[in-house]
């Protein structure tokens, strides 16, 4: 009866969630298949804590943040967080190709992350700080790098909130 | 030309693939997973009772959840009364003996007050593992910031991590071990104050206590899963 009564709350959860989990997987990775592993174990750690979690979507997102690091740590493909990866100027020709999807997988993950959590889930500079595990001045300092590196790359002026030109 | 941030992303992910719904399979695979973790936690339950330990519930059913239960409490006591010793050893002059607990709910760290002359000071330790978290480094060793070697491997004291003033004067440890990074807080409540100087963080960094409370942290990551580890 306990179980059922987990599986129905969890399944009317997921049902919702896994959509918009992958759709921030997604930004994290920029790869569809990672995304979709990342999420798939990331709805199964929710699962798991499911009795001790009073907000599975809070709790599914850090969660999928932190796999997403370890996966990027275990692949040894990325820099350290701190530095952006030099890139040549675009031709121009090329430039009209470049979308923002593009220029966010050439961040490093935790700016990729920081900029997920700020701009797409509407995290403040505090909450987006804890589910990193980092302070609000390192959460101030990769975001401004962050859409320094977007703007950089698209050529145009990037707002995040109505009025607000970065 | 401008670009709002998230419409532009919500326009370029409409051409994502939805997924397949995933609940089916994930059900499946945490059935299985709970069942697993029940016969490991009633083989542990089995061994106890062999052994002459006596478990709190005798109902058979629950048998696994309160050894578990039990088990976690042990080692949340454990690892405060490490932390409230390590901390309370290094206070600095003038402030009242000893360390007081506070915060250690479910999903809180635990965090523990003391009180100094010039208002009180909160302390915390964390310890992370696997997460491969950017490890701060001094470009040059300063008044602010030292490289130092501990008991579970280098170590980097920041103070005045928020250089605003109107915010309380913070200062952390970084100690980076083998795949296992700890950090430990001390944060004046009060702004204005800055009680703890870089030797009594730099001696709180180097001791030895210090050292095996990460060791045990890391023995019962899951025991201590958000009260002291991440």
């Amino acid at each position: 009866m306990r179980r059922r009564s987990r599986e129905d709350a969890f399944t009317a959860w997921a049902g919702d969630a896994q959509h918009q989990l992958h759709r921030k997987a997604y930004l994290l990775t920029g790869e569809q298949e990672s995304a979709r592993d990342l999420v798939q174990q990331v709805l199964l750690s929710t699962y798991l804590a499911w009795h001790r979690v009073d907000h599975p979507t809070a709790y599914a997102t850090t969660s999928l943040v932190r796999a997403f690091f370890k996966v990027a740590e275990q692949r040894r493909r990325e820099l350290p967080s701190d530095v952006l990866v030099e890139i040549p100027a675009p031709h121009p020709a090329l430039d009209d190709r470049l979308t923002l999807l593009d220029a966010l997988a050439e961040l490093p993950p935790r700016m990729r992350a920081t900029l997920m959590l700020r701009f797409w889930d509407d995290l403040s500079v505090r909450d987006t700080a804890h589910v990193l595990g980092c302070s609000e001045g390192t959460v101030k300092s990769a975001t401004s790098k962050a859409l320094a590196h977007l703007r950089d790359r698209l050529g145009e002026a990037v707002t995040t909130a109505p009025g607000e030109l970065r | 030309m401008t670009t709002d941030l998230r419409e532009r992303l919500a326009a370029e992910l409409q051409h994502l693939d939805l997924l397949d719904d995933l609940t089916p399979d994930v059900l499946r695979r945490g059935r299985a997973t709970v069942r697993r973790r029940r016969s490991a936690v009633g083989a542990l339950a089995a061994a106890a009772v062999v052994a002459g330990t006596v478990w709190a519930s005798a109902g058979s059913g629950d048998r696994g959840t309160d050894a578990a239960e039990q088990s976690r409490e042990s080692a949340r006591q454990e690892w405060t009364t490490r932390m409230e010793r390590v901390f309370a050893a290094h206070l600095p002059d003038g402030f009242a003996a000893g360390v007081t607990a506070t915060g250690g709910t479910d999903r809180r760290a635990l965090e523990f007050v003391a009180s100094g002359p010039d208002g009180r000071v909160s302390l915390n330790a964390t310890v992370y593992l696997a997460e491969g978290l950017p490890f701060p480094a001094c470009a040059a060793t300063t008044p602010r910031c030292r490289v130092l070697t501990t008991p579970s491997g280098p170590a980097t004291v920041l103070t005045k991590v928020y250089p605003e003033d109107h915010h309380s004067y913070a200062s952390q440890i970084w100690i980076q071990g083998d795949g296992v990074q700890t950090i430990v807080n001390v944060v004046e409540v009060s702004p204005g104050a800055d009680q703890f100087s870089m030797d009594d963080l730099t001696g709180l960094a180097s001791d030895q206590e210090l050292s095996e409370a990460i060791v045990f942290a890391t023995a019962h990551d899951g025991e201590l899963l958000e009260y002291a580890t991440r």
